[in-house]
Formats: structure tokens, sequence, C-alpha cells
């Protein structure tokens, strides 16, 4: 069984303090919904749950693996506000290298995911001429590629259209069918059945 | 493909599909040491004596022109903070970076090299010591440079800033290369100066990976 642990986690920005001494604890197949008003730090704890910032006290763990070792990088997908992709690239290049970054199924084709996402016919447009919601669907298509155990999805249905958005939601309930554990930040309503974590 | 060889791969295709990125610098280093004999005296001795400290500046000056390439895009695309937080070694990513740098800005130059050290009458020994310093010193500057974009990468239109950053930093490979050139138009031995250009380089390789990564770990987080 996975544990995901958060422990006294604070961040401060500025003069701002964010949270102070957050604890939760995810066990395997949890969706968490990280709720909070604008500003309240839904973003810069799922940046520090990724590894990219620090806390200013506390710790994270994924099955007693610090945040900071590879093998803790290694179970974890983190999907942020930025596109992640090259616009001078088109949508295959851009996807095959987000995977040579990623921890990702092997066995899976790139294709299978762009077609999963509506974007097989698209595959080798360069990326400048996508639309924003496209854009979006290149990134999002490491859903259906990726072996990580734990997601990390800063508003992960920005720029999608309603189809777009079910599509997502059914990645992430498959995710957690199949044990997986998914943190996202949302100001949409979701049919997810998920916990929330209040900041 | 892993990581690095992708890496690269993505480097140079991101940068032939950009053709301005590696053109001007290559036009800026022409352009720099065509000024010279207009402004200073045609004479093929003065320009001689001359030349290697015109090329020498003209390459560190186009090197640094390029380097807000190195890192600027991924930055603003997201790429630098799905790579800083992949399983992968950041710094040995950082290399590659710094490799196709320089197999795109400095290499260029390298070969270029002859044909800017005919155009301000270099002789034929000297022109060969310039394309052995610049071949040991570009790598070097790409490396040096890297440091330098890492540093301001979340900066807006800090190119001055890199400018006072790295430049100091470049003085000792100015010095040995262009020190190299004239000893070798006087007829004097050049290994002193060959080696120690080496020495720069095999530091440049050990620590500018690792510094450059760390910088970019701060300007991420």
């Amino acid at each position: 069984m996975s544990l995901f642990k958060i422990k006294n986690l604070s961040c401060q920005k500025g003069f701002n303090l964010l949270f102070k001494q957050i604890n939760y604890t995810a066990h395997d197949s949890e969706i968490i919904q990280i709720k909070g008003l604008n500003g309240k730090g839904k973003t810069s704890l799922l940046r520090i749950l990724s590894g990219l910032s620090k806390p200013d006290s506390g710790y994270i763990s994924f099955n007693n693996s610090l945040s900071d070792s590879d093998e803790y990088q290694k179970d974890i997908l983190y999907l942020g506000h930025n596109p992640s992709i090259s616009l001078d690239l088109n949508v295959i290049e851009n996807l095959e290298y987000l995977r040579s970054l990623n921890n990702t199924d092997l066995n899976l084709q790139s294709l299978h995911a762009l077609k999963k996402l509506g974007l097989a016919n698209f595959q080798n447009e360069f990326c400048l001429n996508l639309s924003a919601g496209q854009k979006r669907r290149v990134i999002l298509s490491m859903l259906v590629l990726s072996k990580s155990k734990v997601w990390l999805l800063d508003e992960p249905f920005t720029a999608l259209d309603s189809l777009g958005i079910e599509l997502i939601e059914s990645l992430i309930k498959q995710h957690s069918d199949n044990g997986g554990i998914c943190f996202f930040t949302s100001h949409q309503t979701s049919s997810l059945n998920f916990k929330e974590l209040v900041l | 493909m892993n990581i690095y060889l992708s890496t690269l791969v993505r480097e140079l295709k991101i940068s032939i599909r950009n053709p301005s990125d590696l053109i001007n610098p290559l036009l800026f280093f022409i352009v720099t040491i065509s000024l010279f004999p207009l402004s200073i005296n045609p004479e093929a001795k003065i320009l001689s004596e001359i030349a290697p400290g015109i090329i020498w500046v003209a390459a560190m000056l186009s090197v640094l022109l390029s380097l807000n390439t190195i890192f600027h895009y991924d930055f603003d695309n997201g790429i630098l903070e799905q790579l800083s937080i992949s399983h992968h070694s950041t710094a040995l990513v950082i290399l590659i970076k710094s490799f196709s740098h320089w197999i795109l800005t400095g290499l260029p130059i390298v070969l270029l090299s002859p044909l800017m050290g005919l155009f301000l009458f270099l002789d034929e020994n000297s022109i060969q010591v310039l394309m052995l310093t610049l071949l040991i010193g570009t790598p070097s500057l790409s490396l040096i440079g890297t440091i330098g974009a890492s540093l301001i990468v979340g900066i807006r239109s800090a190119g001055m800033l890199l400018a006072l950053l790295i430049l100091p930093l470049y003085i000792p490979i100015l010095i040995f290369a262009s020190s190299a050139i004239s000893q070798s138009q006087a007829g004097f031995e050049i290994t002193g100066q060959i080696l120690w250009l080496i020495v720069i380089l095999l530091f440049s390789l050990m620590l500018s990976p690792f510094i450059s990564a760390a910088a970019l770990k701060i300007n991420l987080d």
C-alpha cells in the first residue's frame, strides 16, 4: 500500500504566510482537490509537492522517499500552468521529449495518447499553430502515458471544452482505479469523487 | 531515445527552425571584425599584429549575444520545470545544452576563423594556432556562459547584466588565446598557453553544469 505524507508543511512568500502546518496523508486510489481562494497557495503547495519549491518547514514523502530523492521524482507527474511545450516543435516531437523527461510506459506509443486526446491528426503540426485547448491537450497526453503513481495537476481543465474536461476526468478516475493518487486544483465543478484539502 | 540524445536533437532542431538565432551571432562576428580595417589602418603589418585580439574579442561578444537563447525559451514555456523535477541528472542535461550551444555558435566561429585570419593578414601558421585556440577556448565560453544564462534566466532584459557577469570570467581565456597567437607570430613556444586553455576547459566542464543546475533550481523555486 502506498502512502503519500505531507507533514507540518508551511510556506511563506515575501511577508505573506500562505499556509501553515499542513498535515495530510493520502492513500492508494485517493483523488484530492486542493481548495482555496485565489492567492491562498494552491499552486505553491503543488509546486512544493512536486519538488520544484522548498517549503519553509515540514517535509513530503512517498513510500518513505523524501521529495528531493530520485525515487520520489520517478513516482511524481507534475503538470503546471505552463504548456511545457516548444512552439517550434511539432506535437509528436514535443510529446516524445516530455516522455523522455518523465517516467512513462514504454509499451505505449505516443500516437496512442494523441489519439485518445483527439490530436492524432495534428501529430505533425507545429505547436505554434495549435489553439490554447489543443496545446493543453499535448501536455495532458502525458496522463495516458505516465507510469507515475502520484499526479499533481494544476488547473488541468483550463482551456478545455466540455468533452476535454470529461476525458481528463475519466483519465484521473482510471488512474485512481489503478491505485494511483491525484492532487489537483480547479475552480470548476467536477464530477469526480474526491476528498478536499482546504487552504 | 534517451534524455541526453533527445535533448541534443531537440536543441538542434529548434535552432535550425529559428535560423536568426544561429546566423545573427555569426554575422555579428564577421561585421565586427570587418570594422577594424576600416577604422584603424588597412596596413597588413598593423592588422596582423592586432588580429588575435580582434578575432578573439569578436568571438567572445558573438557567444555572449547568443547565451540568452540557452534557457530563456525553456524557462518561459515550462520545460525547465519538467527538467528540474525529472529523475534524470539536470547537470548532465545542461552539459548537453552547452554542447549544442557550442555546435551552433562556437563551431561555426572556429570554421569561419581562417577566413577572418586571412582578412586580417595572418600567416598560415598563425591561422592554425588561431583555430586551435578557438577550438579549445570556445567550448569554455559556452560552458561559462551557461552559468551566466542560468543565473539571469528569470530576469527580463538582463543582457547587460549577463555581460557584466560573464565578461570578467572570459578574461583569462582571452589573455591565453591571444597571447598564444602573438607568441606563435613571434616564433615562440605556445605549449604553456594551450595547456592553460585546456585546464580552463576542464574546470569549466567539471563545474559549469553543476553550478548552472543549482542556479536554475534557485530561479525555479
